[in-house]
């Protein structure tokens, strides 16, 4: 059952970022659904707070590890394709994704999931900071933005819009975010 | 005459290029491999972004063969660049009709967790389905 090669490649994947001492947090199709719609997604999308060194390092770690990495570390990639061979599973290791600042805040603010609903536990991003990112995509769609209403409709209430907004204005998406807004 | 709007400046792949030569300097293949998309409408993009003098082709030697053509953004594509962001800021892509559809979708998830029901298990239900259909449409597509 391909979840459970799932579950065993995020176990793993989340046991070397921890050891190596690299903060993480799930983002994407599986973090929405602890706060917004249920989707299909098939890849897991992960963020990482690294700095280009820290980058080096967890390709130089995951390699050691078995996993394929098509590329060497680039500095400018916001993003970069691990596969983990031996359960086949594709990751996509965020360093910069979009409208995300990584700080102690940000990292605070994660939540903890079971994506797999065994005893996996593993950080996701906060709802604030997911409707953000989603807003803020420089390839955004209308998935995106579905996902972003989706969160703000079911966690009516319970953000904190403070913080939101905050975020929205560091991202240059207040206005998709009030426009959005206005809509539900 | 009424001048036809041209659709390469609301076309979201010219302005993908335009961020990308912003940041690097690229050849046409660098572009390709970045970015992905067809060879010819690329190149007629970048040809139609030149004329509009929103990026800038120079040519560079590099050893023997044919000279690289270099693309770089120009001060007007970057101009070109935060008018569309600001103007992005504004304006969804979705309609009114996909909002409400994100909206019930979540509505019925609140449902489900007042129901005492785990969204991921569902979500891995549903999943699963999804990855059968996709696996089961490949296999015809390939027999």
């Amino acid at each position: 059952m391909k979840s459970l090669e799932t579950s065993r490649a995020l176990r793993k994947l989340v046991d070397i970022l921890d050891e190596a001492r690299i903060p993480y947090m799930v983002i994407g199709g599986y973090a929405l659904i602890a706060y917004g719609r249920i989707r299909t997604t098939q890849d897991v999308d992960i963020a990482i707070a690294a700095s280009f060194s820290d980058v080096v390092r967890t390709h130089d770690l995951l390699k050691k590890s078995g996993y394929q990495l098509p590329s060497a570390a680039r500095r400018e990639a916001a993003f970069f394709l691990v596969t983990d061979l031996e359960n086949r599973v594709e990751f996509e290791v965020w360093t910069e994704p979009d409208g995300v600042v990584f700080d102690a805040e940000l990292l605070k603010r994660r939540i903890k999931i079971r994506p797999f609903g065994d005893d996996l536990e593993v950080f996701a991003i906060g709802p604030e900071d997911f409707i953000v990112n989603k807003l803020a995509r420089r390839s955004k769609g209308v998935g995106d933005e579905q996902d972003a209403a989706s969160v703000l409709k079911r966690q009516q209430g319970k953000l904190d819009y403070d913080y939101l907004m905050r975020r929205a204005k560091q991202a240059k998406v207040v206005g998709l975010l009030q426009t959005l807004m206005q809509m539900l | 005459m009424v001048e036809e709007e041209p659709e390469v400046l609301l076309s979201i792949q010219a302005v993908r290029i335009l961020r990308h030569c912003e940041e690097n300097t690229s050849s046409v293949s660098q572009i390709l491999a970045e970015l992905g998309g067809r060879y010819e409408a690329t190149i007629d993009l970048i040809r139609e972004l030149s004329m509009r003098s929103l990026v800038q082709i120079t040519s560079e030697k590099n050893g023997v063969g044919r000279p690289s053509r270099i693309i770089q953004t120009t001060p007007l594509g970057k101009q070109f660049i935060e008018q569309f962001d600001q103007l992005s800021d504004i304006r969804l892509q979705s309609n009114e009709n996909d909002i409400k559809k994100a909206v019930k979708q979540a509505e019925e998830v609140r449902k489900l967790v007042e129901l005492g029901v785990d969204p991921y298990i569902r979500f891995q239900e549903v999943n699963e389905i999804a990855r059968n259909i996709a696996s089961t449409t490949q296999i015809s597509r390939h027999p």
